[in-house]
């Protein structure tokens, strides 16, 4: 009987001390993080938003001086990774990654509510650029234009309303030229597998994503449509250069709940902008061959504010064909 | 290439290198035997934690595993009927029989020794011919990519014995199933019914294990005493009885290989359709084709010779154009830039020791394969011994495990619970059920192929076509064989067709 007793007594005690404990830590402790933050990656694993994400959370962890742990959810297009996100609690702890992919799903029939999204920082800033077979016929961006502006040119997408058909339309609304369409749902690397074989006449894709195809002149890039020239080409003029003022930006950035504390906001900020400078990052980053782009919270959110008009635009384009 | 170059890699096989090599391999190998564990899945989840590792052992453990899984998938698909990984479907058309008649370690021996002969085969190709066979792949437009799946679809009726009818009322059934989602040139969503997580389609793999894996279970758990009485299938073979039928199968082996080879280079297809088509042509070519699908020798050969060529194929695209030849390639692409490096044809230039490594890396692999699959076959089918009740439980876990680990969604484990219902009444019915799977894989590919060309034609068709004869030679001669194989059955005397169908008639109830 005293034996229980005694267990009771110590079990209470523990319990005492826990709760304790527990009222220390909370009132030392900052408000954020709570716990472990999840950070959404809406693919599977060891794709480029993966490796981006898991290069960006070692830093991230030591400047918040908490656990970040990567959650791979792929399924319904990234639908599902998207609608967690929208319906989390707006404190911070729930993050997602994603491209401009982001901005589009709404038009390819996924259920997603962007208003629901807090952007809360870029990372990185590629761009769209012209692809041409090596041995095409077109030396300049000028021959192209003309003799596209003359011919119905192949163009390869990769989907209707994806990201490489809203590049392509836009080069052919800039440049008054009529391509025929060819879609290649698989993405980038089939695109460009048709664009060398010869099956379509171009691509209006990232030089990242055709490093090796251009690195053994199989392809070649007509111009870029960026501001600066690309690191994977740097002696392809930018479309500016050519008088054809054109940008095609593309980005991958981190997103929150809507409503998030703006003091929460700016701690992410803040570790999100270490991580970019971070050793794994910038290896990363140049491994690959994409440039890195910081934009905070306030930036970041202007600017996917004017992505989601340009897109309308050209997604009214695509409607009206 | 010099010979310095074959011999380069040799100085990057340290001990730690080949301690991981051997480990990727004995992964792989489990993780393909396990129903439901895929070789992709493996990999994409390794890839992360091989960045500790050294750039040569980091990408020959992935390549072990790699190769290992495509290989592992036999041994669950002879043993209980279930395909391992997808691209061993084929391999149950014959393993499974034959070990029924308790042939199981010839069975197992026999898909070790294809496995690794027809790895072999494309991992020298690749190393000799890597540039030619980046042209040849280069050659698969979208017109010869739909040439293929429409000839991997022909075999749907022959696939497996009995009613020809009833494989073509799966297959159909299966290429209705495979236009759910977006359709692939407009991304309007087709029968969809508004559910967000079948806008992708139907994930082919919940479907697979469904139908296979658990209506296995089912299946068995109807017929469990017979299961436990049946010593015979205990009794062990060897696995080297598969060298007496060495002999007759070389040419089986040697065509699968070139088979597997070029399906494997060409990208957007994979080792699935490289052991259908290798399985389709073996049907096509054999002296008795009658026996295929119950339990043939050469019916486990062939799809296994076809699918791991497929490994040195797909590798072939990738280090000398840089574009991955399948999905699990896709993904190595995220190894190599994990270290540093860029696949493609620079990497014979900036690295051409890690490339030389890479090519003995895979021959060893291979050798590997052979070793660990002969000595292990009989402790691997030993897993009959297992009471059924208890293994059935731990594949039922397996299958839901695999199915939800594809992409983490519930949603596709119900998906496999519905397939798994629908593979019950279809066994039941003696409706075969790999003509689904088979129609699952390439209606889609056949479908997005034909539209992409369709497209490319702008509206002149016939011209096209007809044009194709001269600028897409490669694809007018599959269409061509593939006509042939539809129509000259009809011609026979005792035509297949017919045979087939007064099996369905008279056989109905079997």
């Amino acid at each position: 009987m005293s034996g229980t007793r005694k267990m009771l007594c110590l079990v209470m005690l523990l319990v005492f001390a826990a709760v304790v404990a527990g009222c220390g830590g909370g009132s030392d402790k900052p408000k954020y993080p709570q716990g472990d933050v999840t950070f959404l990656i809406p693919q599977g694993p060891g794709g480029g938003n993966d490796m981006t994400v898991r290069a960006l959370i070692p830093a991230m962890k030591k400047e918040l001086n908490g656990n970040v742990v990567p959650v791979n959810k792929a399924e319904a297009r990234g639908a599902v990774a998207a609608s967690d996100l929208a319906s989390a609690k707006p404190d911070g702890q729930k993050l997602y990654f994603n491209s401009q992919s982001l901005l589009l799903m709404p038009y390819a029939g996924v259920d997603v509510k962007l208003e629901k999204f807090q952007p809360v920082a870029q990372v990185v800033e590629d761009t769209a650029s012209i692809i041409v077979k090596a041995d095409a016929p077109w030396k300049t961006l000028d021959e192209f234009i003309k003799y596209a502006q003359a011919n119905k040119l192949k163009v390869a997408h990769n989907g209707n309303g994806a990201l490489w058909h809203l590049s392509a339309l836009q080069l052919a609304k800039a440049i008054k030229a009529d391509f025929n369409y060819i879609a290649y749902p698989s993405g980038g690397a089939q695109m460009l597998t048709a664009l060398a074989s010869g099956e379509v006449d171009l691509c209006v894709i990232s030089p990242s994503e055709s490093k090796a195809l251009i690195d053994s002149g199989r392809l070649r890039v007509l111009a870029v449509m960026s501001d600066t020239r690309h690191a994977v080409v740097p002696n392809v003029p930018t479309c500016k250069e050519l008088g054809l003022d054109q940008t095609f930006p593309v980005w991958r950035g981190i997103f929150t709940t809507a409503g998030t504390p703006k003091e929460t906001l700016a701690l992410l900020e803040k570790a999100i902008k270490t991580a970019t400078e971070s050793p794994e990052f910038t290896t990363l980053a140049k491994n690959n061959g994409f440039p890195i782009k910081f934009r905070g919270v306030n930036e970041f959110s202007a600017f996917v504010k004017d992505e989601t008009e340009k897109y309308k635009k050209l997604m009214a384009d695509i409607k009206l064909k | 290439m010099s010979f310095e170059f074959y011999t380069a890699g040799w100085q990057l096989f340290t001990l730690p290198v080949l301690a991981y090599m051997l480990l990727g391999t004995v992964i792989g190998i489990i993780i393909g035997a396990l129903p439901g564990l895929t070789a992709m899945m493996a990999v994409s989840v390794l890839v992360p934690l091989t960045y500790t590792l050294s750039p040569t052992a980091g990408i020959i453990m992935l390549l072990g595993v790699y190769c290992g899984a495509n290989y592992g998938g036999s041994i669950s698909a002879t043993l209980v009927n279930i395909p391992g990984t997808p691209s061993a479907v084929m391999t149950t058309m014959d393993g499974y029989p034959l070990g029924q008649k308790g042939k199981a370690g010839l069975a197992i021996g026999t898909a070790t020794v294809a496995s690794g002969l027809g790895g072999i085969f494309s991992v020298v190709t690749m190393a000799m011919f890597a540039p030619l066979i980046a042209n040849i792949a280069l050659k698969f437009t979208s017109l010869e990519i739909f040439a293929i799946a429409l000839f991997g679809v022909t075999i749907m009726g022959y696939i497996s014995p009995g009613s020809v009818l009833k494989g073509l009322i799966s297959g159909v059934f299966g290429l209705l199933i495979g236009c759910i989602g977006f359709d692939p040139t407009t991304a309007v969503p087709r029968f969809t019914f508004g559910e967000q997580n079948l806008l992708s389609g139907v994930q082919f793999v919940a479907a697979m294990i469904g139908l296979f894996g658990l209506a296995e279970i089912l299946l068995a758990s109807e017929k469990i005493k017979d299961l436990q009485t049946r010593p015979e299938l205990f009794k062990m073979q060897n696995p080297l009885e598969c060298l007496k039928y060495l002999r007759t199968l070389w040419g089986n082996l040697l065509r699968s290989s070139v088979i597997g080879v070029i399906v494997g280079a060409v990208p957007g297809t994979g080792g699935t359709i490289a052991a259908i088509v290798g399985y389709a042509v073996q049907k096509k070519v054999s002296k008795n084709p009658e026996g295929m699908g119950k339990g043939a020798v050469e019916g486990i050969a062939a799809p296994e010779a076809a699918n791991n060529a497929c490994c040195g194929g797909a590798l072939t695209t990738l280090l000398s154009l840089g574009i991955p030849g399948d999905a699990v390639t896709a993904i190595l692409i995220g190894a190599f830039v994990l270290h540093g490096l860029t696949p493609g044809p620079m990497l014979f230039e900036s690295n051409p020791d890690l490339v030389s490594a890479i090519f003995i890396g895979m021959f060893l692999i291979q050798m590997l394969i052979i070793a660990l699959g002969l000595n292990f076959a009989q402790y691997f089918a030993k897993l009959l011994l297992v009471p059924r009740p208890i293994l059935n439980t731990i594949i039922l876990a397996l299958c839901v495990v695999g199915t939800y680990g594809v992409q983490n969604s519930i949603f596709d484990i119900g998906t496999m619970i519905v397939f798994a219902v629908l593979g019950y009444v279809m066994a039941k019915a003696s409706i075969p059920r790999a003509p689904i799977v088979l129609a699952l894989i390439l209606g889609p590919v056949m479908e997005e192929n034909l539209r992409r060309w369709l497209s490319l034609a702008e509206g002149h068709v016939l011209e096209s076509l007809a044009g194709a004869f001269t600028t897409n030679p490669i694809a007018m001669a599959i269409l061509a064989i593939t006509a042939l194989t539809l129509v000259l059955p009809l011609f026979q005397k005792s035509g297949r067709l017919n045979e087939g169908m007064a099996e369905h008639i008279v056989g109905g109830k079997k």
